[in-house]
């Protein structure tokens, strides 16, 4: 399935949901997690990733903490409590359009 | 594979000749190339330079092959591969535009902790009397006093920062605030050109113009300790990795 344009809209869920289970991460952690759980599958650009982690941070949605590791820093992003809140609308969000895209697609299909 | 002090200080040089110069930001990207390409020379058998390369498109940057014409026009001589940096400026962008959104915050922020400290409001009844009397008694004077007590607060805040001179072109938030502050300068010393309009200023006019400066006060003051925050983040930061 490789980068397609269809996820690039659920960027920022993806990012919250993986703060969501893993707590504190980084950067690189963030793309090798989405590749490891999607086995290969989804590949986030690295382009896309920071900008995105950039905005979410802006926004309030993260916070960063700062940690020396083998003598260079390294940026950890966490959720806020806002953004664990907006954690929850944006997954019903997307279950909603998941839910939808289906009737529209394949209305036999069911993910429940 | 870990890679050696001497690779990395080649990522980090990469990065800022490709354009990554503010600290702030490149910080976060060596730490992704450094682990990106330790990732790749350990479960792969490429090259430190083509490792390099692959994290470099994963940017989003387009890599072009560059060849240079023989003086004589008669050979096509390679001259090596070269990144549009796309990549690198869209993050940098990005970045810069949020900042400037929270940066609005932060003030909005400061401004509100400012009022919660005694110290200020000592600090701001002191600056409201002087601009208050002194324009009641004599309008030249006015500006005069304004302009060299804000000139005074803002080259102390400055002068903090000033032992480090690289602070506002290393850091792109530091920049930012410095440009900020830079304004608040230009118009503080625009106070002084105002001795001579002022004459032909009504009492009316004249009011609202001390007002203004009383009710931006608050503004400027918070735009400075901001910049100090800034700085005392960078300097901490930069004292961490030289450690």
């Amino acid at each position: 399935m490789g980068n397609s344009k269809l996820y690039k809209g659920s960027l920022h869920t993806i990012i919250l949901k993986l703060l969501e289970e893993n707590g504190k991460m980084y950067g690189y952690e963030i793309t090798q997690k989405v590749k490891e759980i999607t086995n290969g599958e989804l590949n986030i650009t690295e382009g896309a990733l920071y900008p995105a982690l950039h905005k979410l941070e802006a926004e309030d949605l993260l916070d960063v903490e700062v940690a020396k590791v083998d003598n260079r820093l390294r940026k950890y992003y966490k959720l806020t409590e806002k953004g664990s809140k907006e954690t929850v609308n944006k997954l019903k969000e997307l279950e909603n359009y998941i839910r939808n895209m289906q009737v529209l697609v394949n209305p036999n299909w069911s993910i429940e | 594979m870990k890679l050696t002090t001497a690779q990395i200080q080649t990522i980090d040089e990469y990065l800022q000749r490709s354009g990554v110069t503010y600290w702030d930001v490149r910080v976060e990207l060596l730490d992704h190339f450094i682990e990106a390409v330790e990732a790749k020379l350990t479960t792969t058998t490429l090259s430190f330079d083509e490792a390099l390369m692959e994290v470099t498109i994963a940017f989003g940057n387009d890599i072009q092959e560059r060849h240079l014409i023989n003086s004589d026009r008669t050979e096509v001589i390679f001259s090596g591969i070269f990144s549009n940096n796309k990549g690198f400026k869209e993050v940098e962008e990005e970045k810069r535009k949020q900042n400037r959104k929270q940066y609005l915050k932060l003030l909005v922020k400061q401004v509100k902790e400012n009022f919660t400290r005694l110290q200020f409001y000592a600090d701001y009844i002191c600056f409201a009397l002087m601009v208050y009397i002194t324009f009641q008694y004599y309008t030249k004077l006015g500006f005069v006093a304004v302009g060299i007590w804000l000139t005074v607060d803002i080259f102390r805040t400055l002068m903090v920062v000033g032992k480090y001179q690289k602070f506002t072109r290393d850091s792109l938030r530091g920049e930012m605030s410095s440009k900020v502050i830079s304004v608040f300068l230009g118009i503080t010393i625009n106070m002084f050109g105002f001795i001579f309009a002022a004459r032909g200023l009504e009492a009316k006019q004249l009011f609202w113009v001390m007002l203004s400066i009383i009710l931006f006060y608050p503004v400027i003051k918070a735009s400075l300790s901001i910049h100090k925050k800034i700085f005392n983040e960078y300097k901490k930061y930069k004292e961490i990795v030289s450690v």
